[in-house]
């Protein structure tokens, strides 16, 4: 059984606007990063899958449970961070979690004071004098501490510092080697790249592309820099593989797409003063799959 | 489980709770302080036979008396002080906690959002009955030491009226939160009608169309049939517990069935 599996789940706050049919099926253990830019309907599609916002079309399931109907089992099972972590501040993050055990009939909170210990939080402050960073650490206490078979987590690291952020990928590689299931949505690919297995691209609302990450990388050109130290007598200009090539004296620049075989072989006759060929980011492939897209009246912009 | 919702709920709300049950209590104190200066005072009592009867059921009748006094000078006020806390609490409680993006913690546990409501609105009766409390307990023991003395059951009876009146405007302001999201149009129609229905109350007595309907404001069995002076029938009691309680009970489904703002 999947962990998530959706058919044709939408959520239309007016035609054109929100999320667009959604097909998806992440597998059981699988860590599973959703990225976008800002608005792009991250937040929409979780908040569906959560049960908070009413589906206005299709169905989608998790953990075997459907998203709308029974969400009280879906909760039971799972973990929630929301993408921005409102709490009251009166609370301190110790209270909260007692709460929340004592809502999932009487669970322990040892793994949640691990958690909080390993991302430094302070368990007795008030959650109104914590900064940012610190209400999200509340935030990820709070949805790791069950060790839920599903975490949902709506951009994780965000305002986290980054040695905290890398104390959260290690937590969330932990869960996806226990056989726990992360579903994650980030606009900071990087961190995507480095912990998640698959990703699936939204781009207005709409799913346009899941991939592995490792085939999504294959697929993308590879950046080459030449600097010959004599000008050259072969032209990578006419080699197949070869795009948006920029020759300026002797430097080049150019996009390599395939095996750099050919490449090399090429350049074998030639003096080289320096040379690299640098594999695509996530970052790249998703700079190219928004480049393709018309700028919207508001000037939608990728952060 | 509801039981724990409606524990959570007292918990955040201790604080409002107190500084409510103070007001009312240094309220009551005051009041009944000066009643000494006005017992047994016939000029006062001459005034006010003078006056026409409309000013006089506006001012109340026979502030000499205890329950006169209590009832004209004290408890008057007490249907609009309770309906504002019942209100503003009614809608705070989903409403302006679902603004405040409150509501997706607990809504994220395995916690029905039927159970939640039920949990906050029994949280809310009982805020209202501890203030009902704090207000017999203070007139009580205040009439005691001021020279106002009032019978302890006539007095809980016509505290109990002003509760649960307030507890009706307060459930709808739940209810409409609940049912709505919208914190400011459940304030406004629950604190809106039941304040409206005190101003209705008061001129009752000079219209007849108002006073033929008398019987369906809750506020007449609290404000005109003088429960101080008069035993208290527990149907007006039973009505309104039971008639806030299906507000919260209708607005349930229309919880369970809308978009929760994060």
């Amino acid at each position: 059984m999947n962990a998530i599996e959706t058919s044709g789940l939408s959520k239309l706050y007016a035609p054109g606007v929100g999320l667009a049919p959604l097909n998806l099926s992440v597998a059981a253990g699988e860590i599973f990063g959703f990225i976008g830019p800002n608005g792009a309907g991250k937040t929409t599609a979780i908040r569906t899958l959560m049960g908070f916002l009413r589906p206005s079309g299709g169905s989608g399931r998790i953990l075997g449970h459907d998203v709308w109907h029974e969400r009280v089992a879906v909760h039971r099972r799972v973990g929630y961070l929301p993408g921005e972590v409102h709490l009251a501040r009166d609370h301190t993050a110790r209270e909260l979690m007692g709460r929340s055990c004592r809502l999932r009939g009487g669970a322990s909170d040892a793994y949640g004071l691990d958690v909080a210990r390993r991302l430094e939080l302070r368990l007795d402050a008030r959650l109104g004098t914590l900064s940012k960073g610190n209400r999200q650490k509340v935030g990820l206490t709070l949805a790791l501490m069950h060790r839920p078979e599903l975490l949902v987590l709506d951009e994780p690291t965000d305002g986290l510092d980054p040695l905290v952020q890398e104390t959260v990928l290690d937590l969330l590689r932990e869960a996806g080697s226990e056989g726990r299931t992360v579903f994650l949505s980030s606009h900071v690919l990087s961190e995507i790249e480095r912990i998640a297995g698959r990703v699936g691209i939204i781009r207005r609302g709409e799913l346009i592309r899941v991939e592995g990450v490792r085939e999504l990388k294959a697929s993308l050109p590879q950046q080459v820099a030449v600097g010959f130290a004599l000008p050259p007598r072969v032209d990578l200009m006419t080699l197949d593989g070869m795009s948006d090539a920029v020759a300026d004296g002797l430097d080049f620049w150019g996009q390599w797409r395939g095996s750099p075989d050919m490449l090399i072989r090429a350049l074998a006759g030639e003096s080289l003063a320096s040379f690299s060929l640098t594999p695509s980011t996530l970052e790249d492939a998703f700079m190219d799959e928004y480049r393709s897209e018309t700028p919207r009246k508001e000037g939608a912009h990728v952060a | 489980m509801w039981l724990e919702a409606w524990s959570q709920t007292m918990q955040d709300s201790r604080r409002s709770l107190l500084w409510w049950a103070v007001g009312i209590a240094l309220y009551t104190v005051m009041l009944l302080a000066f009643f000494p200066l006005l017992k047994g005072n016939t000029a006062l009592g001459d005034l006010m036979q003078s006056l026409p009867e409309s000013l006089r059921a506006l001012a109340g009748d026979n502030l000499g008396t205890p329950a006169g006094y209590v009832g004209g000078k004290l408890l008057s006020m007490m249907p609009i002080l309770l309906t504002v806390f019942a209100a503003l609490q009614g809608s705070a409680l989903i409403a302006g906690q679902e603004e405040r993006g409150w509501l997706e913690f607990p809504l994220a546990q395995p916690l029905p959002r039927a159970t939640l409501l039920l949990g906050r609105a029994a949280a809310l009766l009982t805020m209202l009955l501890v203030l009902g409390l704090v207000l017999f307990l203070s007139i009580w023991l205040a009439g005691q030491v001021f020279q106002a003395p009032l019978p302890a059951g006539r007095l809980l009876g016509a505290v109990a009226l002003h509760t649960l009146g307030a507890w009706l405007f307060g459930a709808l302001a739940l209810a409409i939160g609940a049912a709505t999201g919208r914190g400011g149009l459940a304030v406004g129609v629950g604190a809106g009608l039941g304040i409206g229905l005190v101003v209705l109350q008061s001129v009752a007595s000079q219209v007849q169309l108002l006073s033929d309907l008398a019987w369906l404001n809750p506020w007449k069995y609290a404000l005109s049939d003088l429960p101080l002076e008069h035993a208290v029938s527990p149907t007006p009691l039973l009505i309104c517990l039971l008639l806030g309680g299906a507000l919260v009970w209708i607005a349930a489904p229309m919880f369970g069935k809308r978009d929760v703002r994060g």
